[in-house]
């Protein structure tokens, strides 16, 4: 009996030793911080902690051309930290075999405030945006039980997902969650308008001009700190014959939402061209030639824009001084998000 | 050491599982188009008269509730089931043991609201299913994929992908079956008839509509068809 009892307590103490040598170190928590003066983030931390580890594997991820079909592509093909996570200089991005998106790609900044994603607003949860690229059969055409397979034979990520969610179980989930880890804390607030907003810079005049333009005739749609209401309107752009894209129609139904798109933050405005949903508009001249001049007005029309939006030659030379201050140099090179061994540059990516 | 710990460990869980599963109690869906049994690849007439071959045959069946004589119900948690006429252990579900007698089950049919909203889930909803759209967040409720000459596509395939959860879209459809005789067989036969994709409500011809892919009027239409595809079949 005795000694039933103590081998029941050395196996036991056995296995007590046993887990705690094999239990993985705990990952360490990053704090959100939430730039002065803005908003509560929208995006539900609880549910996805920030950790360094989960951080370093959603960058491994996007960084990762194995997400797609051929092995060619990766999320920061498309999204060049350089050019604010757009692609730099197109209007539509490239996917597998020479295709096209359909869209131009958004600048990736602040997505912890946005509740609703892509032009359309047709994905609800950040979480969820990488499953779009990554099975669209003109962007990455990867199933994803390949992409799952693919990381599971990896050592690299076998140790990085043990390290990250305390067992190596790797799911769609997990890449989900990582993925938005490293997107949340892309934050752009460093700009100068920033820097002038805290009191530790000052516009020059244009600037100052610029701003003063800017709030009279551009902040209801734009407004600060994020830039961008997170409403979907349309800014009269005729339909591209050939894209036929509705907009917001495409995820409602409703024709009351034809032709209305998400309202695009204008961080880091002057180095995201071209410009417009589908890219039209190569430089910000040809988006203030559009707001005074060539606006289609149709029945979705935005209201505000009933008589279009003059603008005098004068006063978009004002905007546009203004809008170069909203550019965040800091972001822009933040090593953080850099491409593991690439120098930032237009140079090092294909064209 | 280890090893051998955890081969005990895993044996004893083993025998458990196995003597529980002899008590347990079971709902099994028969697929059939009118009288016959639904054979994939094979060549059948609907009740619309119009030839198809059935490729997939897949749908979610979630939120299960047993309700017993007094209109007690027992909410099974977590309970979110696909059912693949391809996979054959799909089409058994496995209720939690319990000695009552039921005279009701209810289900829904498709994925409640709250969990095509918050993110990426896992098991039989991880979106690596292919019963979720990715470019306009949501399951896909029903799938029902084939080719038939009537249909005027390429291959003269059909595929009917059915889903929506917003208002004005919605095609969650609450499933009530009453259980013959009040008591719950070890294993409940549940028939569920193709039929009713095509002519449960209104009429649906491949001729006409071969596919929807997305939220909306037809799908609600099809939905309010198949919805009405489940019958208890008698002991
Ligand atoms: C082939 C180019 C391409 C690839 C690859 C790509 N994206 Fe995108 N991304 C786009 C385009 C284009 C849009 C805009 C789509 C739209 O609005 O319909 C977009 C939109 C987004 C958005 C929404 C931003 C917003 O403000 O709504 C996020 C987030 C995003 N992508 C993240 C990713 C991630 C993560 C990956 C890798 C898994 C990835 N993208 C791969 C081109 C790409
Ligand atoms: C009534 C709302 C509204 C007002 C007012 C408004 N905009 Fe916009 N803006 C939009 C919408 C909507 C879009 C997206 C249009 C599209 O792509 O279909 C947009 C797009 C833009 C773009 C292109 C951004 C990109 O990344 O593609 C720029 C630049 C811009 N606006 C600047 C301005 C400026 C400067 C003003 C003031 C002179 C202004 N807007 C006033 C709603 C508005």
């Amino acid at each position: 009996m005795r000694k039933t009892v103590i081998l029941g307590l050395t196996a036991m103490a056995l296995l007590v030793i046993i887990s705690w040598m094999n239990a993985p170190k705990k990952p360490h928590p990053i704090a959100f911080s939430i730039p002065k003066g803005w908003p509560q983030p929208a995006y539900d931390f609880k549910s996805n902690p920030l950790t360094e580890e989960g951080f370093a594997l959603g960058k491994k991820l996007f960084y990762d051309v194995r997400l797609s079909k051929d092995n060619s592509i990766s999320c920061g093909t498309c999204h060049q930290q350089f050019a604010a996570f757009t692609t730099f200089d197109h209007p539509l991005s490239h996917g597998i075999n020479n295709q096209q998106t359909t869209r131009n790609a958004p600048a990736l900044q602040n997505l912890a405030w946005q509740t609703n994603f892509m032009a359309d607003g047709g994905i609800t949860h950040l979480d969820l945006q990488p499953l779009a690229p990554i099975t669209a059969e003109n962007e990455m055409a990867e199933t994803l039980e390949n992409v799952i397979a693919k990381i599971k034979s990896d050592k690299a990520y076998q140790t990085m997902f043990l390290s990250a969610y305390g067992d190596a179980n790797i799911n769609t989930q997990r890449v989900g969650k990582a993925l938005s880890q490293f997107m949340l804390l892309m934050i752009s607030s460093n700009s100068k308008y920033d820097k002038v907003m805290q009191g530790r810079d000052s516009f020059n005049l244009p600037e100052k001009l610029g701003y003063g333009i800017f709030q009279q005739k551009c902040a209801s749609c734009h407004p600060a700190p994020l830039f961008t209401d997170n409403q979907y309107r349309n800014a009269g752009l005729s339909q591209d014959d050939v894209l036929k894209d509705l907009g917001r129609m495409r995820i409602t139904n409703q024709p009351a939402d034809s032709l209305k798109f998400k309202v695009p933050s204008l961080r880091n405005i002057a180095l995201t061209a071209p410009y417009g949903h589908d890219g039209r508009f190569f430089a910000l001249s040809n988006v203030f030639d559009h707001y005074r001049k060539q606006m289609v007005l149709g029945p979705t029309t935005d209201p505000q824009f009933n008589n279009r939006l003059p603008l005098s030659n004068f006063e978009i030379g004002q905007l546009k001084a203004f809008l170069n201050t909203l550019t965040d140099s800091v972001f822009i090179r933040d090593p953080r998000f850099s491409e593991p061994g690439a120098a930032a540059g237009p140079g090092n990516h294909g064209h | 050491m280890k090893h051998l710990l955890q081969y005990l460990i895993l044996l004893l869980l083993g025998f458990s599982a196995f003597s529980e599963t002899q008590a347990q109690q079971s709902i099994s869906f028969q697929h059939f188009v009118g009288s016959q049994p639904l054979v994939l690849e094979d060549s059948i007439k609907n009740s619309n008269a119009e030839i198809l071959v059935v490729r997939r045959f897949k749908y979610y069946v979630s939120n299960l509730v047993l309700i017993d004589a007094q209109g007690n119900r027992q909410i099974i948690p977590d309970s979110y089931y696909l059912i693949n006429e391809a996979e054959p252990n799909s089409k058994k579900i496995i209720l939690p043991n319990s000695n009552k007698n039921y005279s009701a089950i209810e289900f829904l049919l498709g994925v409640d609201s709250a969990r095509n909203c918050s993110g990426i889930q896992t098991g039989v909803l991880d979106p690596m299913q292919g019963m979720f759209w990715t470019w306009n967040t949501g399951y896909v409720f029903a799938k029902l994929e084939g080719s038939s000459p009537s249909s005027s596509l390429p291959a003269h395939a059909f595929t009917y992908h059915i889903g929506g959860f917003r208002t004005g879209e919605n095609v969650l459809k609450t499933i009530r079956l009453a259980i013959p005789g009040s008591s719950l067989p070890k294993d409940l036969q549940v028939k569920v008839d193709l039929n009713a994709w095509f002519s449960g409500n209104s009429s649906l011809l491949i001729a006409e509509r071969p596919v929807c892919h997305s939220p909306g009027n037809l799908a609600m239409k099809i939905a309010a068809n198949y919805a009405q595809m489940f019958s208890i079949i008698q002991p």
